[in-house]
């Protein structure tokens, strides 16, 4: 005797929040079979194990089903098809749209293209998420990308509308276009110590206060005139003697950590530098301080003095400019200073 | 020219891309009617277009108005080549031609073609203008209601219930039309759900006639189905119960037309022999018409004809013209003359309605049913009625026959159906003799009904119970005591019944559903040679199906099954038969003794080990069910009740000998004290088997129920939370030596199974009852078994105290003020006056039925009852009807909106609410549920029939998720389309809601599939109670206010 079609079909369509979990990470029927009873399901409710498959099988025909739905969430709320009460509604979209940490710190500032997608399956092995679920999260990625790429407006807002994501996802999702648009490399060995909570804060940041064009060689300056320079320093130096712990390796190395910084705002400018932007802020101040045990405390201190200082500079005309961008830098490098 | 039909298109949304170069589609719209079509402009390249149209108008008749669905086909424009249709939606206008219901149908239709399901929705406005023109000669039966609903609608009142009326059409089916060879599957689909579709409203408006000529105004307890006969055509027919209903929250009770039986006496022709006793010789087997030469009895038949031109012949005033006050008290003695034979003199007293109000039942006899077999390819005339008309008058005569013998007039909770198998077709029909309430009313007005009832013993919650039959002249063998309610009169030890539980009946414990499953191997065989195989088998079925439900009430420990449905189902090879059943623990009937098993070689110590080893595993499981349905009848000497009337004891064996075997008397004196056991004979292995799958039902894990009537015996604290749902199965049987005991374990597998996937499922609900679960088997292949289910899920409230804890007396006053005003008012205008006594056929004959008549004998134990709290029920029952007439004489004024239950738990709890509303969700909740109420919410309005019929087929199955994705989608987009059906017109709910077919045929080999679906239900408005309760604080005091005006005017 042989099932030869087995379903189950609600007025209200039922969701099982466990299996939806299960149907998302990839497992197949017969894995997410041993996995429910794995967790004892059986025991609880006395049922059987073909119970258990003939409900799991049912379970992913309706998320098959409401696949097509959800890559378009506004659909899903205008469809007749699915009966679904709006609380279970949201649920689907934002589970369907969450991502696993580890699989988006692989594809973070990478071309969402074909290309890339071949390369799922390595992340695959590598992360121990199944490709299935890869495709899924990169194919969302890629989605929203391709959505909201060419709309005007604030990049969260346009998001949220077209996919009904909760805020929070909304700004991770932001983060992601804003990434892969820039093409931000976050690969690199030195940065594997930074997390996805990491970048996407940065990237925050980034979209809420810089704008492109911005003139950024004209703080070059700072660098470039030696006057200026030490000048800056010595305001830093004055204003943090007797405060800072780590004082005589910052008064040591603040024209390179001075020059990083500034040359940062330089490569800004030019499309193919600004890929480097996390490794240069990594190899140019956050290693520098790391390896002269700098505590948090100390950076904020020099940073917002260094900062400052400017102010004070006669000579230098680009005060808002500086005000802006160093604003935001301040606040990535605070976030990107841990081990 | 009596109506005009008005349509706006407004918008499409989601529509496919038709046009793979632009990814957009350029749409239009045609709008169909009758030979009428429109268009819209096409709308260049959009997903989501807005037509906006003007209002197309079509100018019709009334009677084209109930036949023919609106078409809507929505398409792709192309310049080059023909265009390409999107899909369609099919919109049944019926419920705008009658005033109470819809006014407008407006909202988003899911645009469905047969190909690829769902595709996009369009928005569509429809009006009609009705002109009315009484006098006309009438062909179409505008403003009849129809409702699916088995009881009195929740906001209506019976003044008269007419009876049955039935009807038949046939076409012939396009699928096997020459043309279906060289057109394309889509339009062969079309022209099928087309035709299907104009059937029904061609039917549903014949019925309305036969209504109307009844000077009824509504159908209830309406069922429609469809015969796919394949070659011989395609039949849709239906059966109802015609009233005359009253809208409860209008005061003017008294409709002229409607209480005015004189005119009723015109309609009933003085009978020229209403029952040729042709071929009836008593309830014999009901497989006595075996008959392959078609009797062309059709002369008894005046109703089932269906050609109508007789009736079209004689004009009709319109309803509502009649005069009741001028014929007087001459007519009175006549009039009640009239009704005493009124039941008999009807040719069939059958009544679609399984609830009933209280007292209107007054005993009930048993099931009774028929069953017989017919050759399809035998039609004479395939294409005309006649013949489909004399086989189901033929059926309906036996089962006429039958009441007749259970001392009956009337037969209750009527159902028919069939089973089709190449050419051979079962015909079946079923219900439960009673006697109704004789002197309920003979004037049909409420006053005198209301007096009488007083004068008259009042029905007592046991009356039901009661024996129609004469003791001394049994049809069958009973066992008979007193009532162990009233002690005064007989009583069964079992009682069998299709109805619904009464409201007012006394059960113990809690009920549950009983299923009895039985498989029977048959040889290929060809025509007559088929069709006497199949005769030959079937009532071996019945008697086993029959010894199958015994057993398992007996060992749940209970007394009585309501709801019962026996289905018997013919494939190639096998006969399948599915018996449900709701079974309770009647407090008026007699505790069930236990099972004795018997073995057939007592010497054998071993075997003596074993039976005694089963025994004692029956009488733990019995034990164990009488805890877990909490059935713990009082206990009480034996004396009080009196010694039980002396019967021949009787014994029912698991063996496979003749039905005839039931009528033995046993030999076997197995001293079991004065208390009888039900006997199990163990003398082969088949009964062995049986035996142990007897065990194998598995009872509902903790915190659920299940039961298939209405309501749960039991359990009365329903909070809000349903879930409908329908669940299919199919199961390939290794065709390698299947035996009849590998058949049963495999369908009894399969059932069992289906219900544990069921509980497992909506383990989330607990805890809470599957209520009105209804299994359909059908045989589509040769080795396939296909397994239906639709049932609702109601969760209650295990800590509310039950209902039962209340007094009496505020039992009743609840009751008054709900139930009355809708229910006891309820004159059955055509009632004998006596109770009839029939000279009954010699007991033999009813005995080769056993299947047909219920009431086998089992044992007996005595059971005490509390003499004083019935006391109490009946005293305060006199005061509340005393109360009732005052009120209803001093200005018939209702209360309507008196809270039925009020539950506080209510939608607190209720996830749909209480979550937050997500962005913008612009559709509406609409419930489904097969039962006639929504718990904890009130029925404001019903607007109108929902029957819908679509097919679906697919080239590309494996693509579509095989068999299991195309019809889990495919049912999903039937409940999609009856949902934005429902909202179109304004309502959030269908009650009664009944999946009819589920015909699923598939080829896996050419990658095929196809499934034809027939629904209907009753489209409603409701109001939550908690909602309710805002308004009702308002609601009282106009009502108040008129209710003194009126009470002004009459003093």
């Amino acid at each position: 005797m042989t099932s030869e079609l087995d379903i189950f079909v609600g007025n209200t369509t039922l969701i099982d929040e466990d299996v939806y979990r299960l149907w998302l990470d990839g497992y197949s029927v017969t894995d997410a079979v041993a996995l429910r009873v794995r967790s004892g399901i059986l025991e609880q409710t006395g049922a059987t194990a073909a119970v258990l498959q003939s409900d799991t099988m049912d379970h992913y025909r309706t998320f098959h089903m409401l696949e097509r739905l959800l890559h378009a969430p506004p659909k899903l709320l205008h469809q007749l098809i699915f009966q679904i009460p709006p609380s279970r509604q949201a649920l689907l979209i934002e589970r369907y749209y969450a991502f696993d940490e580890a699989f988006v710190r692989e594809v973070l500032g990478k071309k969402l293209s074909k290309g890339t997608k071949k390369d799922l399956d390595d992340i695959s092995t590598k992360t121990g998420i199944t490709l299935k679920s890869c495709r899924r999260q990169f194919d969302n990625f890629k989605r929203v990308f391709k959505v909201v790429e060419e709309m005007r407006g604030s990049l969260v807002d346009n998001i949220q509308q077209h996919f009904l994501l909760s805020d929070r996802l909304a700004r991770d999702y932001a983060a992601i276009v804003f990434f892969a648009n820039n093409r931000f490399e976050t690969g690199k060995k030195k940065l594997q110590y930074l997390s996805f909570g990491d970048f996407a804060f940065c990237a925050e940041l980034m979209i809420q206060n810089w704008t492109l064009g911005a003139d950024l060689k004209e703080l070059k300056v700072l660098v470039a005139d030696k006057d200026l320079l030490d000048l800056h320093k010595s305001l830093v130096c004055t204003a943090l003697r007797g405060k800072l712990g780590v004082f005589s390796e910052m008064e040591a190395n603040f024209k390179n950590l001075s020059r990083g910084l500034v040359n940062v705002a330089a490569k800004l400018t030019h499309n193919k530098d600004v890929r480097d932007l996390f490794v240069d802020l990594v190899e140019k101040f956050v290693e520098p301080c790391r390896s002269d045990h700098w505590p948090l405390s100390d950076v904020r201190f020099f940073l917002n003095q260094y900062s400052a200082s400017v102010h004070s500079l006669d000579g230098f005309r680009h005060q808002a400019l500086w005000d802006r961008y160093m604003g935001t830098l301040r606040g990535c490098l605070l976030r990107l200073y841990h081990d | 020219m009596p109506g005009k039909l008005k349509v706006k298109i407004v918008a499409g949304r989601h529509l496919p891309v038709m046009d793979r170069a632009s990814d957009l589609t350029d749409a239009f719209v045609e709008v169909k009617f009758g030979n009428t079509t429109f268009k819209t402009d096409v709308y260049l390249k959009s997903l989501n277009p807005q037509w906006n149209s003007e209002w197309f108008k079509f100018e019709v008749d009334d009677e084209d108005l109930q036949d023919e669905p609106l078409q809507i086909t929505v398409l792709d424009h192309d310049t080059y080549s023909a265009n390409d249709a999107i899909g369609k939606v099919y919109i049944d206008i019926d419920p705008l031609l009658y005033s109470e219901a819809a006014t407008v149908i407006s909202g988003w239709f899911p645009i469905y073609d047969t190909i690829h399901g769902i595709r996009g929705e369009i928005n569509v406005v429809v009006k009609v203008d009705l002109f009315n023109d009484l006098n006309r000669f009438r062909q179409s039966s505008c403003g009849v209601k129809f409702f699916c609903t088995t009881s009195i609608p929740k906001c209506y009142r019976a003044v008269i219930i007419h009876g049955f009326v039935e009807e038949l059409v046939v076409n012939e089916d396009p699928e096997y039309q020459w043309i279906d060879r060289i057109r394309t599957p889509r339009a062969s689909n079309e022209a099928r759900q087309r035709l299907i579709s104009l059937m029904s409203g061609e039917l549903q408006r014949k019925i309305g006639l036969k209504v109307l000529e009844m000077r009824g105004n509504a159908v209830v307890g309406y069922l429609q189905c469809f015969d796919l006969e394949g070659e011989s055509g395609l039949v849709v027919r239906a059966i109802g119960t015609a009233c005359t209903l009253d809208k409860l929250s209008s005061p003017a009770a008294f409709l002229p037309a409607c209480n005015s039986p004189s005119k009723e006496m015109k309609e009933i022709p003085f009978n020229e022999d209403p029952n040729p006793n042709t071929h009836s010789s008593g309830p014999s087997t009901p497989l006595k018409n075996q008959t392959y030469s078609f009797s062309p009895s059709k002369s008894y038949s005046r109703q089932s004809s269906s050609s109508d031109t007789d009736l079209s012949l004689t004009p009709k005033t319109g309803m509502g013209s009649g005069s009741a006050g001028k014929e007087g008290g001459p007519f009175k003695a006549l009039l009640r003359q009239q009704t005493q034979s009124a039941l008999e003199q009807r040719e069939f007293p059958f009544f679609t309605l399984t609830a009933f109000p209280p007292g209107f039942l007054v005993h009930v006899g048993g099931v009774v049913s028929a069953r017989s077999v017919k050759l399809l390819d035998r039609i004479h005339n395939p294409d005309e009625p006649e013949t489909r008309d004399a086989w189901w008058a033929e059926i309906r005569q036996e089962i006429k026959s039958h009441a007749k013998a259970l001392g009956c007039h009337a037969v209750v909770g009527y159902s028919e159906s069939t089973s089709i198998c190449e050419e051979v077709c079962i015909l079946s029909a079923s219900g439960t003799a009673a006697v109704l309430n004789p002197r309920f009313l003979q004037d049909g007005t409420v006053e005198g009904c209301l007096e009488q009832r007083l004068e008259e013993n009042l029905p007592t919650r046991c009356g039901f119970c009661h024996i129609p039959y004469d003791e001394l002249n049994m049809p069958f063998p009973a066992h008979l005591t007193y009532c162990y309610n009233c002690r005064k009169q007989k009583v069964p030890d079992v009682l069998f019944t299709t109805i619904d539980l009464p409201t007012d009946a006394t059960v113990i414990g809690k009920g549950c559903l009983i299923q009895a499953r039985l498989c029977r191997l048959k040889k290929k065989a060809q025509a007559e040679a088929n069709a006497t195989a199949i005769s030959n088998l079937l009532p071996f079925m019945e008697y086993e199906v029959h010894t199958q439900l015994m057993n398992k009430l007996k060992l749940k420990g209970m007394n009585a099954l309501f709801g019962l449905r026996i289905q018997i189902t013919v494939g190639e090879n096998m006969l399948m038969g599915l018996a449900s059943a709701t079974g309770v623990y009647l407090a008026a009937l007699p505790t069930p003794g236990g099972i004795q098993i018997a073995g057939k070689t007592p010497n054998d110590g071993s075997y003596e080990q074993h039976i005694s080893h089963m025994q004692k595993k029956i009488n733990d499981t019995i034990a164990k069910n009488k805890e877990l349905y909490e059935i713990n009848p009082p206990e009480i000497s034996e004396e009080i009740i009196g010694s039980p009337i002396p019967e021949p004891r009787q014994r029912s064996r698991l063996l496979r000998s003749q039905s005839e075997s039931s009528d033995e008397v046993t030999e076997l004196d197995l001293s079991h004290g004065k208390k009888d056991a039900f006997v199990l004979e163990i003398d082969d292995t088949d009964a062995m088997e049986d035996v142990h799958s007897l065990l194998t039902d598995v009872p509902p894990p903790s915190g659920f129920y299940s039961c298939n009537t209405e309501i749960m015996p039991g359990i009365n604290n329903w909070t809000s939370e349903i879930q409908m749902f329908t669940s299919v199965r199919v199961i390939r049987l290794s065709s390698l030596n299947l035996t009849n005991q590998a058949l049963n374990k495999n369908f009894n597998d399969l059932c069992e199974n289906l219900l544990k996937s069921l509980y497992f499922k909506l383990r989330s609900m607990i805890p809470c009852c599957l209520c009105h679960v209804n299994f359909t088997v059908s045989l589509p292949e040769d080795e396939l078994i296909q397994v239906t289910v639709t049932a609702v899920a109601i969760t209650f409230d295990k800590n509310q105290a039950l209902q039962t804890t209340k007094t009496p007396v505020e039992r009743s006053l609840q009751r008054a003020s709900t139930d009355n005003e809708e229910l006891l008012q309820f004159p059955l205008e055509l009632c004998s006056d006596s109770l009839p006594s029939h000279p009954f056929p010699p007991a033999k004959e009813h005995l080769e039925s056993a299947s047909s008549n219920s009431g086998i004998p089992a044992a007996q134990r005595a059971t005490s009852v509390d003499y004083s709290s019935f006391a109490d029920r009946c005293s305060s029952w006199i005061e509340l009807i005393k109360l009732k007439a005052q009120t209803i004489r001093r200005g018939s004024i209702k209360t309507t909106m008196t809270v039925e239950k009020a539950s506080p738990v209510g939608d607190g709890n209720f996830r749909n609410r209480s979550a937050p509303p997500c962005a913008n969700s612009t559709v509406g909740v609409v419930k489904m549920t097969p039962l006639s109420f929504i718990p904890g919410a009130k029925i404001t309005k019903y607007l109108g029939i929902i029957n819908m019929f679509f097919i679906r087929e697919t080239t590309s199955l494996r693509e579509e998720g095989g068999v299991s994705g195309f019809l889990h989608a495919f049912i999903a987009e039937v409940f999609a389309m009856v949902r934005a059906h429902v909202a179109a017109l304004g309502g959030n709910a269908v009650v009664s809601y009944i999946m009819k077919q589920c015909v699923f045929m598939e080829n896996p080999n050419k990658n095929q599939a196809q499934c034809l679906i027939n629904v209907s239900g009753d489209a409603v408005v409701f109001v939550r109670e908690s909602d309710l309760e805002v308004v009702s604080s308002q609601q009282p005091t106009t009502n108040c206010q008129s209710s003194c005006t009126e009470g002004e005017v009459t003093t």
